[in-house]
C-alpha cells in the first residue's frame, strides 16, 4: 500500500512536472562551438591567393591592399595565373607592355608585403584552357619543354616563385609532367619557388579521372609546395564547392608524400542550370537572389544556396560561400584535424564575399 | 634472563591499560545488534548540467569519406527533467547506506543547434534530444530526525550515461551520428524531508554533482518520496 502511494505521489506530480516544463525543442538558430565560434580564434595557417589573370581590377587591388587581407595572407604568396606557354613553347606574355605592367604590379604588391608568384596557366591565346589532350600533346614533345625552359626566364623576372597549373590530363602524361616540372625547377629554383597545383586524390590510385597524372612522390624533390586544389566538389548535381571533410582527406593524402602542402578554399560559386555549370562571384548571387526573390538558405556544410528560375523558366540552383561559411570551414580544420604547416589557398580573387577578409582577420589573434 | 622478564611485565601492562581504555566504552548501554531498515524512493527532479561533455561518435560512412569514431566537443550547459528510484539501508535510524539506484533524465527547454566539426567535417548536434541515464551505486550518510522532521546528507557514486542526437555534413547530404558519454560520477545528497504518515515521508532534494565528467558540473533538485521509517 505505501509502495502504491509513493509511486502513485510521484507520477502525478511527474506529470504535472512534464506538462510545466515538456520537452528539449530547437530553438531554430545554430550556434557555432570549437573552432567554429565567432570569437574563437581560427588555426594560424599560411595563406594565400589566386588572381586568375594578369590584371587585377581596382576592388580587388583594394581587397589586396586592405588590412583584413594582409592579416589573413600574411606569409602567403599572391599566385597570378597569367603565364601562358603558346604552342611552340614560348612562354607569353612576350610583348614589352605587358611585362612592364606586370612588373609595375608586382612591385606595387611586394610594397604591401606580398609575395608574389606567377602561375602557368595552360590556355591559348583567347583565354581558353588547352582540352587535355592538347596539354599532353605539348608535354610529349621534348622541344616544346625545352622552349618553355628557355623562354620562363624572361616573363618570371619580377617575381618570387613559380606555380604550374595542369588540368585536364589523362594518367599516362605522368612521366611527362614529371618531366616538365623536373626541367622547370632547374631553372627555376636556384632563385626563387616552385610550386604545383595537384589534383584532390583520396585515395591510390587516385580517384580522380587524371589524378595519377601528377606522382606526388616524383614531384616532391622538385617542388617548394604542393597546392592540392580541393574545389570543385560537387560537379555533375548541385552542391557545395568544398566539402571541408573531403579536403581533409584529400590533403592528408598529399601529406602523406610531401610536407609542404596547401589546402584550396573557393571563393567563386557555381551556378547549375540545365545548360551546365558556370562559376560566379558573390555579387552575382547576390543580385540573383534580389532579382528573382530567391530566399538565401544554407546547406550541410553550411555553404549558402538558392534556387531559382531563370529567363525561359529554366530551374538553376546557385551554390556559393560567404564569410561565415568559409570561417567555419577554416574552423573545422582544427590543429589535431590538419597540421598548422597546411597553409590555404584561396582560389579566385574577386568573387569573393567583399566581408570575407575583415572577418577572417578579426578571428586571427 | 632479566631484559625478558622485564619485557614481560611491559606486555601486562600495556594490556591492562587498552583493556581501562575499552572497558568504559563496552559499558555503555546499546543494543545488542545494529537496527537495520530498508527503505525505497522515488522522485522527480529537475537537472542543470554546467557543461555538456565531449560526446563519442562511432565510425560513419558519408558520399564524401568514412570518419573513424572520434569525439566531439560540445559547448554549453543543458536543463532537464527526470524520474528515479533507489533503495537505501537505513541503520541505528542515524546512519544511512544509499545502495542502488536510478535516474532518467531528458533535456527540456528550447536550445540552437550546435555547429561544431568531426574531423574536419561539418557536423551538427542536437542539445535537445539529450538523454541522460544515471546509475547509483552505494554511499554514505546520515540523517537527523526531529518529531515529524528528517535532514539528511549522503555522499555517494554511480555510472551516467548520456546520448544526443546529431549528424555529420557531406556535400548536400547529412548522416546520422550516433553520439555518447559516459562518466563516474560523485555527488552530494542533501535533503529536508517531513513525514506523511508512519511509514511514508516527501522530502525536498538538492544534489549537487561533485564530479560528473568534471568537477562541480551540475545539481539535480526535486521532490522525492520515500517509505520506510
Amino acid at each position: 500500500m505505501t509502495v502504491e502511494r509513493i509511486f502513485g505521489l510521484a507520477a502525478s506530480v511527474a506529470l504535472s512536472l512534464v506538462a510545466l516544463a515538456g520537452c528539449g525543442s530547437d530553438s531554430g538558430s545554430e550556434r557555432e562551438v570549437v573552432g567554429l565560434r565567432a570569437e574563437t580564434a581560427l588555426p594560424a595557417r599560411m595563406a594565400s591567393v589566386v588572381v586568375d589573370g594578369c590584371v587585377l581590377d581596382t576592388w580587388s587591388r583594394s581587397t589586396l591592399a586592405s588590412a583584413g587581407a594582409k592579416r589573413v595572407l600574411r606569409g602567403g604568396e599572391v599566385i597570378m595565373l597569367c603565364l601562358v606557354p603558346r604552342a611552340d613553347g614560348t612562354v607569353g606574355p612576350r610583348d614589352q607592355s605587358s611585362r612592364a605592367a606586370l612588373a609595375a604590379l608586382t612591385e606595387e604588391l611586394k610594397r604591401d608585403g606580398y609575395r608574389v608568384h606567377f602561375g602557368i596557366a595552360f590556355t591559348d591565346e583567347s583565354g581558353q584552357r588547352y582540352d587535355g589532350a592538347q596539354t599532353q600533346a605539348f608535354l610529349r614533345d621534348p622541344a616544346w619543354r625545352q622552349r618553355v625552359k628557355e623562354t620562363l626566364p624572361l616573363v618570371i623576372e619580377p617575381a618570387d616563385g613559380v606555380e604550374i597549373d595542369l588540368q585536364s590530363l589523362s594518367n599516362d602524361a605522368r612521366p611527362f609532367v614529371t618531366a616538365l616540372v623536373a626541367e622547370l625547377a632547374e631553372v627555376v629554383r636556384p632563385t626563387r619557388r616552385l610550386g604545383v597545383f595537384v589534383p584532390p586524390s583520396v585515395t591510390v590510385p587516385s580517384d580522380l579521372p587524371g589524378g595519377d597524372a601528377f606522382s606526388r612522390r616524383e614531384l616532391a624533390p622538385l617542388v617548394d609546395r604542393m597546392r592540392i586544389m580541393t574545389l570543385d566538389y560537387s560537379e555533375r548535381d548541385p552542391g557545395p564547392t568544398i566539402d571541408p571533410g573531403w579536403a581533409v582527406d584529400a590533403v592528408r593524402l598529399a601529406k602523406d608524400d610531401f610536407p609542404n602542402v596547401d589546402v584550396s578554399y573557393p571563393l567563386y560559386g557555381t551556378d547549375f542550370g540545365p545548360r551546365g555549370r558556370r562559376p560566379v562571384v558573390y555579387h552575382d548571387a547576390i543580385a540573383i537572389s534580389t532579382i528573382a526573390r530567391a530566399p538565401i538558405e544554407r546547406g550541410p556544410t553550411g555553404a549558402p544556396f538558392l534556387r531559382y528560375r531563370a529567363f525561359g523558366g529554366e530551374s538553376h540552383e546557385l551554390w556559393f560561400d560567404d564569410a561565415e561559411s568559409t570561417a567555419r570551414a577554416l574552423g573545422a580544420w582544427s590543429s589535431d584535424v590538419l597540421p598548422l604547416d597546411v597553409g590555404v589557398l584561396f582560389y579566385g580573387l574577386g568573387a569573393e564575399d567583399p566581408a570575407l577578409f575583415e572577418r577572417l582577420a578579426a578571428r586571427m589573434r | 634472563m632479566r631484559t625478558g622478564r622485564a619485557s614481560s611485565v611491559t606486555k601486562r601492562r600495556a594490556w591492562a591499560v587498552v583493556g581501562m581504555l575499552v572497558a568504559p566504552m563496552c559499558l555503555v548501554s546499546q543494543d545488542a545488534r545494529a537496527d537495520t531498515d530498508f527503505q525505497i524512493a522515488t522522485h522527480v527532479s529537475g537537472a542543470w548540467l554546467r557543461q555538456m561533455p565531449s560526446f563519442g561518435a562511432k565510425e560513419v560512412t558519408t558520399s564524401a569519406r568514412e570518419l573513424a569514431d572520434g569525439r566531439i566537443r560540445t559547448a554549453g550547459g543543458l536543463a532537464m527533467m527526470g524520474l528515479g528510484a533507489d533503495v537505501e539501508l537505513t541503520v541505528d535510524d542515524r546512519w544511512k547506506v544509499p545502495l542502488f539506484g536510478g535516474n532518467a533524465f531528458w533535456a527540456i527547454g528550447s536550445y540552437d543547434a550546435i555547429i561544431t566539426s568531426h574531423d574536419g567535417s561539418i557536423a551538427r548536434l542536437r542539445p535537445w534530444s539529450t538523454i541522460r541515464g544515471d546509475l547509483l551505486l552505494p554511499g554514505v550518510g546520515h540523517r537527523w530526525k526531529h518529531r515529524r522532521n528528517m535532514w539528511a546528507a549522503a555522499v555517494r557514486t554511480g555510472v551516467s550515461f548520456a546520448t544526443m542526437g546529431g549528424s555529420v555534413a557531406a556535400g548536400t547530404e547529412t548522416v546520422p551520428l550516433e553520439l555518447d558519454a559516459a562518466t563516474f560520477l560523485v555527488q552530494l545528497e542533501l535533503e529536508g524531508c517531513r513525514r506523511l504518515d508512519p511509514s511514508t515521508r516527501v522530502c525536498l532534494q538538492v544534489v549537487p554533482r561533485l564530479y560528473e565528467h568534471e568537477l562541480f558540473n551540475g545539481v539535480t533538485f526535486g521532490l522525492r518520496f520515500e517509505g520506510g521509517r
